[in-house]
């Protein structure tokens, strides 16, 4: 298969992502057009009759209630795919994101273990991202045999260690007081953005951006990386420690994801496969293709989530019946076009 | 150039691969590997490049002990070629041969212009140039050995390890590698190590021979290591070697004739 210019097809995916977040803007319950929507952008709030700036119901819409939670569903959504593609580069695997790895599993318990026994966030975060780094190094030590990750060990292990936490999560929800407590965590872990603030946005973007960029840093090394571990050894990069920062990197996404609004199945997976089948496999301009498209496509499912009916609809569950037609029929289409 | 000192290794819980292993190559000298399946060509070249520890003796490269270098300083010397087998992410023939080049380019940036200038310029030496923008998993086997080759020598290494790298291939292919082999060695002077299954391909692209076998081993000049009594004593069957005169220029070859009367299965 052909690919259109990668820089090209980054170029055309950041449009559409500076545009799409536009759009999310205007469109909800309360719709706006898109003239409101800038003029209130850049200059919120009406000159009164005392000569105070007010913000009207628009200004509030736009900056505190739209804005911060199309930013979370664009960061969230750019962290689970460049985390996935570059766990896909280490284990040199195109089947493998930190959901299939477990490592969501581990987190979400992690969570839930939180809300259970604190309900403060911070603990949640805490309890979150060291369960996320448990579930990560338990399934990569399983896989591991002779120096190599089979992808079927990989997945096996994958598995395995997601239904070990899935079966801890129900405990949890099996012990938790049904009143408060069940509900809440039900709800956490089925995925969602609603409610974002500010504050929120403060929490989670330094360190899913700081995240990012350490990958985006090693963008070369995830090709070399990709190779036999023999072959990368050879080349003569630093495999080990190559290999703990992109750990380290994709678990704290993995992890800051789920703290903040639970397991998101799927886009790990999904949104790399499509970047690669649209500008290859060099991983040089594949990161950066996995960042706007997976912003794009979070961005995509959380306005339906919002909008589509009157009431939330939880991401994970708009992921997969969205994402999953649209990622059948392109792989169908192409046989898969990450070997060629 | 390398020297290898009563090198003796073993798995865990089994006997000795081999042992009390010494031999050296000089600079610009080829020395090829022989010996029957199994019998631990791979293992050895393994040893040799660190992803196995010996359990006894060493190894030095130019009068230096490896196990006292740095990866970093050990990999700048020596480049590996293995086999050719598809990758799971096809790259571009271009990215591929550039990752030789990956220890000159710092954390956290891509390779140069430079770097993929010099890739550029191996390609068209090798004249694959042209191939440049295929993606590897298109290559046949004999093309992705050559872009391996390529790859190896875009690190501009003293020393080639290369683990049967003409095996898998047709007789026009593994020409095509031991014509490379051999000028690479002798023109531009590196020192290369060379895994075959092949008696007839160590004769005709290296210098010096190891022949392998269980508990022994026999090192020297290809011709001279290369005959009737040891091919019949290391690989167990009965083989002749042939000479062809042609264009003034001296061929060997190997004929297997026959498995050992012990081997033989009772029809």
């Amino acid at each position: 298969m052909k690919h259109a210019k990668p820089k090209r097809v980054c170029l055309f995916l950041f449009i559409a992502l500076i545009a799409g977040m536009l759009a999310a803007l205007c469109i909800g319950r309360y719709s706006m057009p898109l003239s409101t929507v800038v003029q209130s952008l850049f200059s919120p709030g009406q000159l009164s009759e005392t000569g105070v700036r007010v913000w009207t119901l628009t200004d509030t819409v736009v900056w505190n209630v739209r804005l911060p939670r199309i930013l979370m569903a664009v960061l969230i959504g750019a962290g689970l795919s460049v985390s996935g593609v570059s766990l896909q580069a280490m284990f040199g695997n195109p089947l493998v994101s930190s959901h299939v790895l477990g490592v969501s599993y581990s987190a979400g318990f992690g969570a839930a273990l939180g809300i259970l026994l604190f309900n403060n966030f911070l603990y949640i975060q805490i309890l979150a991202t060291a369960m996320g780094f448990v579930g990560m190094l338990m399934t990569y030590r399983m896989s591991r045999r002779k120096g190599q990750s089979s992808t079927l060990m990989l997945v096996l292990s994958g598995v395995i260690v997601g239904a070990v936490f899935e079966a801890l999560t129900s405990l949890i929800k099996f012990v938790a007081d049904p009143e408060q407590k069940l509900p809440a965590i039900t709800y956490w872990l089925m995925g969602t953005i609603s409610g974002t603030d500010w504050l929120d946005i403060l929490k989670a973007a330094p360190l899913i951006i700081m995240a990012i960029a350490v990958l985006w840093m090693l963008r070369w090394r995830l090709n070399v990386v990709s190779l036999r571990e023999d072959e990368a050894i050879a080349t003569g990069i630093r495999l080990k420690q190559t290999r703990m920062l992109i750990i380290i990197a994709t678990t704290v996404i993995a992890s800051v994801t789920v703290s903040f609004c639970g397991v998101i199945a799927f886009i790990g997976l999904a949104v790399p496969h499509l970047m690669r089948m649209l500008c290859g496999n060099d991983h040089r301009v594949l990161l950066t293709a996995c960042c706007f498209g997976g912003g794009i496509f979070l961005l995509l499912i959380d306005t339906m989530a919002r909008s589509i009916t009157a009431s939330e609809i939880p991401l994970s569950i708009l992921t997969a019946i969205v994402g999953a037609p649209i990622f059948a029929m392109l792989l169908h289409k192409t046989g898969g076009a990450w070997d060629d | 150039m390398i020297k290898v000192e009563k090198a003796a290794f073993a798995y865990e819980k089994s006997p000795f691969l081999f042992h009390d292993l010494s031999f050296s190559v000089q600079k610009g000298e080829t020395l090829a590997i022989l010996g029957a399946n199994g019998i631990g060509k791979t293992t050895f070249l393994r040893c040799l490049m660190g992803f196995l520890k010996l359990k006894e003796g060493k190894v030095s490269i130019a009068g230096k002990d490896i196990s006292q270098m740095s990866s970093t300083e050990f990999w700048k010397l020596v480049s590996y070629v293995p086999q050719a087998k598809n990758l799971v992410f096809g790259y571009s023939v271009l990215n591929m041969v550039v990752m030789g080049r990956s220890q000159y380019v710092p954390f956290g940036r891509v390779p140069s212009k430079k770097d993929f200038d010099y890739a550029m310029h191996i390609l068209t030496e090798m004249g694959l140039q042209d191939l440049a923008d295929r993606s590897c998993n298109q290559l046949s086997g004999g093309q992705l050995q050559m872009v391996l080759i390529a790859r190896a020598l875009c690190k501009e290494p003293k020393i080639l390890i290369m683990d049967e790298p003409e095996s898998n291939l047709d007789m026009k292919n593994q020409l095509k590698v031991l014509d490379i082999v051999e000028k690479l060695a002798h023109k531009n002077n590196l020192t290369i190590l060379i895994n075959t299954h092949f008696p007839a391909n160590a004769l005709r692209c290296s210098d010096k021979t190891l022949l392998l076998k269980a508990d022994t081993y026999l090192f020297g000049e290809t011709s001279a290591v290369i005959n009737r009594e040891n091919i019949q004593d290391y690989f167990d069957i009965q083989a002749e070697v042939i000479n062809i005169q042609e264009g003034g220029k001296h061929y060997q070859g190997i004929i297997p004739i026959n498995l050992l009367p012990q081997d033989v299965q009772p029809a």
